[in-house]
């Protein structure tokens, strides 16, 4: 019932980001906009470059991930379609679930989009275990995005406050991401990824499962 | 003066007292440090601070979560009060710190893990407060949004500290009582009983003042 909701919902917000395509189109320009803002900042030293190359391409997406998070309850508040939701009976679960799911997939077009930019500007070549990061990283970065923007989604000042909740908390994640990112570059001798993956799945488990219970808290009453 | 008032005024006159006794002693009676001379003082004052912060953002977890089982609007305000407490005295300690970093370790900042953590729980904490007053027409909503995200918080601290270890490390290992001169260890938990004491203390003031204020915003809104 809750899974079939969750899809439901998930596949109205793709839907609905399909037809106003121009919002997912500026998200992926503002990453790249960010890529090359980077580069331009770094610009003193071409090694610098290449060695910050994993920061940076997280910062982009962690950047560029705000403009779809605060955008993922918009319509829901703007528009009055919290109404709506509530009174098809949602689950607050279900309602949590598709809007993460949604902001994943959103993120996860966005690093596709980027990475290649990223081998072009950076130099580097993409392998397998980079697939794994940039999934893990997505994933945790929606599992609390989405519940933070739920919650900001409400308040006039929320596009204020959403950075100023999640990325205190995402520092883990960023921290895990950009150094496993880093080991999927270079030669991994002594095998140092696996513990910052492990740390990025634990860290996607315990927030999603967390961000899930608290869900009911979020939409009641919003 | 209700009995109540007579004890709580007693108990702020007595602690009060304690931690002057106690600053004093750790200012003017325990020798000076054989490597960091008279530097290290700072730690009668920065230890405790630490030590007390951690113990209320723990209390504030305890609050949101009783909240959330309980749902009694009583363990969001102490949650609330702790959190605020908690907050000062993690800038206490970081302030406090970073000067006796400088001369000591070279620095005012450095990554390490404790401090790196206990940056963040500054940060979260202090986005914790401000997401409270944003909520401050709604006092029902206030209190579930902010127990959840007090419940998320507390959930991270083990992951930021377990990330932020891997990543460097390099604060020193505590000082155990075995290594301490005794006056040290002494004064040091003199320091430590009077800034809990103290910080108690301001709890339950800050809690009645949370009551009255919830009481207040109650009134305004039959008002309306």
């Amino acid at each position: 019932m809750m899974a079939r909701q969750a899809l439901s919902l998930f596949k109205k917000d793709l839907l609905t980001e399909l037809r106003e395509a121009r919002h997912v189109v500026s998200i992926l320009l503002f990453g790249l906009l960010l890529l090359l803002i980077f580069s331009f900042a770094l610009s003193v030293d071409p090694d610098l470059m290449r060695k910050t190359a994993p920061g940076l391409f997280w910062l982009a997406v962690l950047f560029s991930s705000l403009l779809a998070l605060d955008h993922s309850f918009r319509r829901e508040t703007e528009e009055g379609q919290w109404e709506g939701l509530l009174l098809l009976g949602s689950d607050p679960k279900a309602v949590y679930l598709g809007k993460m799911l949604a902001n994943l997939a959103i993120l996860i077009v966005l690093q596709i989009f980027l990475l290649p930019f990223l081998m072009v500007f950076f130099d580097i070549s993409p392998t397998v275990s980079l697939g794994v990061v940039l999934l893990l990283g997505s994933l945790g970065i929606s599992a609390l995005g989405t519940f933070y923007s739920g919650l900001t989604a409400s308040f006039r000042e929320g596009h204020l406050l959403l950075p100023l909740l999640l990325f205190p908390m995402l520092v883990p994640l960023l921290l895990a991401a950009v150094h496993a990112t880093q080991f999927a570059l270079v030669q991994d001798v002594f095998g140092q990824q696996a513990a910052w993956l492990k740390l990025l799945i634990v860290f996607d488990m315990v927030f999603l499962l967390g961000s899930l219970l608290c869900a009911d808290f979020l939409f009641d009453g919003a | 003066m209700t009995g109540l008032e007579l004890l709580i005024l007693f108990f702020t006159v007595i602690l009060v007292g304690f931690l002057g006794v106690s600053h004093y002693w750790a200012l003017r009676i325990v020798p000076p440090d054989r490597v960091m001379g008279d530097v290290y003082r700072i730690l009668f004052v920065h230890v405790p601070a630490a030590w007390t912060a951690m113990l209320f953002f723990f209390l504030s977890f305890i609050g949101s979560l009783l909240f959330l089982i309980r749902r009694k609007k009583g363990w969001d305000l102490f949650a609330h009060s702790a959190a605020e407490i908690g907050v000062v005295l993690t800038g206490l300690a970081l302030a406090l710190g970073s000067l006796w970093g400088k001369p000591v370790w070279g620095v005012w900042w450095t990554w390490d893990p404790r401090l790196t953590t206990t940056a963040l729980l500054f940060v979260m904490y202090s986005g914790y407060l401000i997401l409270r007053q944003l909520l401050d027409d709604d006092p029902e909503r206030r209190a579930k949004v902010a127990s959840a995200v007090g419940l998320l918080i507390f959930l991270n601290v083990p992951i930021v500290y377990l990330s932020v270890k891997w990543w460097r490390s390099l604060h020193q290992v505590q000082s155990s009582p075995e290594t301490m001169a005794p006056e040290m260890v002494l004064t040091l938990r003199m320091s430590a009983f009077a800034l809990l004491g103290i910080s108690l203390l301001l709890l339950y003031f800050r809690f009645r003042l949370a009551e009255k204020e919830f009481r207040i915003e109650e009134r305004e809104r039959s008002v309306e």
